[in-house]
């Protein structure tokens, strides 16, 4: 699933670790979501919008209707 | 509209390199079974103490992997990869040799011929048991779901194998084209390929 992850980060000047330790997830997790290789769950999903402050939906690109 | 901005502060990769991890794993995964394999069938002469160092020397190597490829990206550097790498630790390298070679003692000094045997038979084969209870606490208390995931594959993965190979062993040796082998080989044959499976499945991912 494409997503805004990797810009959204950049804007905040965070490493993929940085954001992998306010999640409390590894590296690998941060970077198997921003390139689309792994979707997260939907408590995940919320735990990333809270963080960024943006609807899932601002930070996830709905693929069937794109 | 996705845009690309690049990273202003790429995260540093894992190190050791990929290649001496693989080194390492198949050292550790292939070792611990030829050298069980060794022990079993050619104890009591140089075969036997051959196979012994041989699974030392993967026991080494699985400690090294633990101690130096640990990345905090990768699952034993994270909280329930150190609680899963302590528990394997006490369970395969202390308290499984313990019974094995317990069991061992025991049956060649005939404590094994009565009823007794049954516990005996059974004591070394616990450890393994408790090895599977040990993946799933671990799977419970990881809250990494890239790791979980790559880890659910792997031993979906190892499971089909060993069954695959179970089966065409088991067809080989009823039809006289091969030779016996004890069911104990196929947990062990499982943990063996689960050290193989799992870097892959996390390949996919990363």
């Amino acid at each position: 699933m494409k997503n805004r992850l990797k810009v959204l980060r950049a804007e905040r000047g965070w490493s993929q670790a940085d954001l992998a330790e306010r999640l409390d997830v590894s590296r690998q997790s941060v970077n198997a979501i921003e390139t689309g290789k792994f979707d997260p769950s939907l408590p995940l999903a919320f735990r990333l919008a809270r963080l960024f402050g943006h609807p899932i939906e601002a930070i996830f690109e709905d693929e069937a209707v794109g | 509209m996705m845009s690309v901005v690049s990273d202003p502060n790429p995260s540093p990769k894992a190190s050791p390199p990929g290649w001496v991890r693989l080194i390492l794993t198949l050292c550790a995964s292939f070792g611990a079974v030829i050298g069980a394999l060794m022990i079993a069938f050619l104890w009591g002469g140089v075969g036997g103490w051959v196979g012994l160092t041989v699974v030392a020397l993967a026991l080494i190597a699985w400690a090294l992997l633990v101690r130096f490829c640990g990345a905090p990206d990768d699952f034993r550097g994270r909280p329930a990869g150190r609680r899963y790498g302590r528990r394997m630790a006490v369970t395969m390298g202390l308290i499984y040799p313990i019974l094995f070679f317990a069991a061992l003692w025991l049956y060649k000094h005939g404590w094994a011929s009565g009823p007794l045997g049954y516990p005996i038979a059974v004591a070394p084969a616990l450890p393994l048991v408790g090895v599977f209870l040990i993946l799933q606490r671990f799977l419970r208390e990881e809250t990494d779901e890239v790791l979980r995931a790559a880890l659910m594959a792997a031993l979906v993965w190892s499971g089909a194998l060993t069954l695959c190979e179970a089966t065409v062993w088991g067809f080989l040796e009823t039809f006289g084209k091969a030779p016996n082998v004890w069911m104990w080989a196929v947990p062990v044959a499982f943990f063996a390929q689960l050290g193989i499976t799992m870097p892959l499945a996390q390949r996919r991912y990363s």
